[in-house]
């Protein structure tokens, strides 16, 4: 199939989909619309949202009154004063990178580190199993008295999710390198510190890597829900709080804006992947 | 260990004892709960500094096992391996070997897996890489070194596989159907390869494989490049049989 025809069928299906959203909001079929502006906004909406939001910079995602002042003491949590959209992005970004760095830092360690002491391991397995088991959204409130409604408990949130992620990886990467590749290297006479090197840090990274995705994508899930939950900034408080004032509109270009930026992320991810992981083989039907 | 050992090695060497001899080895593996699972029945076999000797049989009569004995990566249940004179205690650091199944490090291209045998002994990247390519060049990659493994073909990956065991100049090759997954034509390719490489210094080799004609092959060009010249074989393994028959029977049978 051509890239180009790839491409405009890709354009189609999103231009099919809010065709049917603005119809739906906008013209009545027999009287009623079918996605009342009240719970659906309208796609024109929205873009004028989005584009104002970026556009001035005021970053009011809700609409004020004008003028507020006695809520401007208040300033921190007020939704009419204050952020701008940018700002709010690099709040969310900056909590999501911190999320995903610690998380996979500590995901890197434990596992190397029960990868290469069964024992410890078989102990640790049960509680092991047991928190990542644990719904984590239910840590968000402990986090929160722990850490204040500040960057941090969203960052902690992130981890957890990351950490378990990056752990199982880098276990399994470490558990499962090729015995031959093994005896391999240890016939060339390398020592531990070289096997480490050359055998275990790679074979684990290229598992740490084929769940990136996976992994980038919960720290930001990490650091949007704890926004959600309780916060003064970044886009899940931005999405919140137009939610709060009935505000659809600002609900859907919170989401979009946000859609957008994981797509960004996420695309940021896959180049990094294509340059750390130029040695894998292609997935499916690769030769031989 | 290792210069104390290599300089017993070295003095051996000059001595004339074997670069390899079992005796009296045998290995077990244990299965659940009943005894062992004889792999190697008691061995004695001797492999002299400059032979090239086969080992044939057919798939699971022990043959890898023993080679793994060679290798110090398997330990004896009895009896003990003599490298060049002195009892082989933990990996054998005078043999390299080439395996089976692919054993190149997948996240290295074809040149920094051959410079890696030498840098890990502490050459210089820059001489490790330069070596490594004229060593690409011996096996015929030189315009292959920048490709990863996935890249290449099952015989092209052999090929720096024996770059990069051969790069270590090892007294003792060891070989474990080297050639076995390839087709036949690239395995006469790569056994003319190996013998031509071999020729040069004329290691011990003790080169396992199933294939009686590959065996054969490669001792009759030994022969032909003027080498010592005997097939070991375990002849039990030619009848109808049973793992533990298999590996009993005598070790050795020498082919003029």
């Amino acid at each position: 199939m051509s890239r180009v025809l790839l491409l405009g069928l890709q354009a189609l299906v999103a231009v099919v989909a809010i065709g049917i959203w603005h119809i739906g909001s906008s013209v009545p079929i027999g009287g009623v619309y079918l996605l009342p502006k009240f719970f659906f906004s309208t796609p024109m909406d929205v873009a004028q949202r989005i584009g104002k939001l970026f556009a001035d910079g005021t970053g009011k995602i809700v609409n004020c009154p004008e003028p507020i002042q006695i809520t401007n003491l208040l300033s921190i949590a007020d939704p009419c004063f204050g952020k701008t959209v940018w700002q709010h992005l690099t709040f969310t970004l900056t909590e999501g990178v911190l999320a995903f760095v610690i998380g996979a830092a500590a995901g890197i360690v434990l596992g190397f580190w029960l990868a290469r002491r069964p024992f410890l391991s078989a102990v640790f397995d049960p509680y092991i199993k047991m928190l990542n088991a644990l719904p984590r959204v239910v840590l968000a409130p402990i986090f929160m008295l722990w850490l204040g409604l500040g960057i941090w408990s969203k960052v902690a949130l992130g981890v957890t999710l990351v950490f378990f992620i990056v752990f199982f990886n880098v276990y399994q990467g470490v558990k499962e390198v090729s015995p031959t590749v093994l005896a391999n290297a240890r016939m060339l006479a390398m020592n531990e510190r070289q096997l480490f090197a050359h055998v275990y840090w790679p074979s684990a990274m290229s598992w740490m890597f084929s769940s990136l995705h996976t992994s980038v994508g919960f720290a930001i899930i990490g650091a949007v829900v704890g926004e959600y939950l309780g916060s003064a900034a970044g886009l899940g408080y931005m999405i919140q709080q137009a939610e709060g004032t009935f505000d659809t509109t600002g609900v859907f270009a919170g989401m979009i804006i946000l859609a957008m930026f994981v797509l960004v992320i996420d695309w940021c991810v896959t180049l990094v992947e294509n340059r750390l992981l130029v040695w894998r083989p292609p997935a499916a039907g690769g030769r031989e | 260990m290792s210069d104390r050992q290599a300089e017993r090695d070295t003095a051996a060497l000059h001595a004339g004892a074997a670069a390899i001899r079992f005796q009296d080895v045998s290995v077990d593996f244990p299965v659940n709960g009943g005894a062992g699972y004889p792999a190697v029945g008691k061995t004695d076999l001797q492999i002299g500094a400059h032979e090239f000797v086969a080992v044939v049989g057919p798939t699971g009569c022990g043959k890898s096992t023993l080679l793994n004995v060679a290798a110090g990566l398997l330990a004896p249940t009895t009896g003990q391996t003599l490298v060049f004179g002195a009892p082989l205690a933990g990996l054998n650091r005078n043999a390299g070997y080439l395996f089976q199944q692919d054993a190149v490090m997948p996240w290295k291209t074809a040149r920094d897996n051959v410079a890696i045998a030498l840098e890990i002994a502490g050459v210089a990247r820059a001489e490790a890489l330069e070596r490594a390519q004229a060593w690409l060049k011996r096996v015929g990659l030189s315009a292959f070194g920048d490709r990863y493994p996935h890249q290449l073909s099952g015989g092209q990956r052999k090929r720096v596989g024996l770059a990069q065991v051969l790069i270590r100049d090892p007294k003792v090759l060891l070989m474990d159907e080297p050639f076995g997954p390839l087709d036949a034509q690239t395995r006469q390719i790569m056994g003319n390869l190996l013998l031509d490489l071999w020729a040069g210094d004329r290691k011990a080799v003790l080169f396992v494989t199933h294939d009686l004609e590959e065996a054969i092959a490669l001792s009759d060009r030994g022969d032909h490049v003027g080498g010592a010249r005997r097939a070991h074989h375990r002849r039990s393994c030619y009848r109808p049989r049973t793992a533990a028959r298999c590996v009993g029977g005598s070790a050795a049978a020498a082919v003029p």
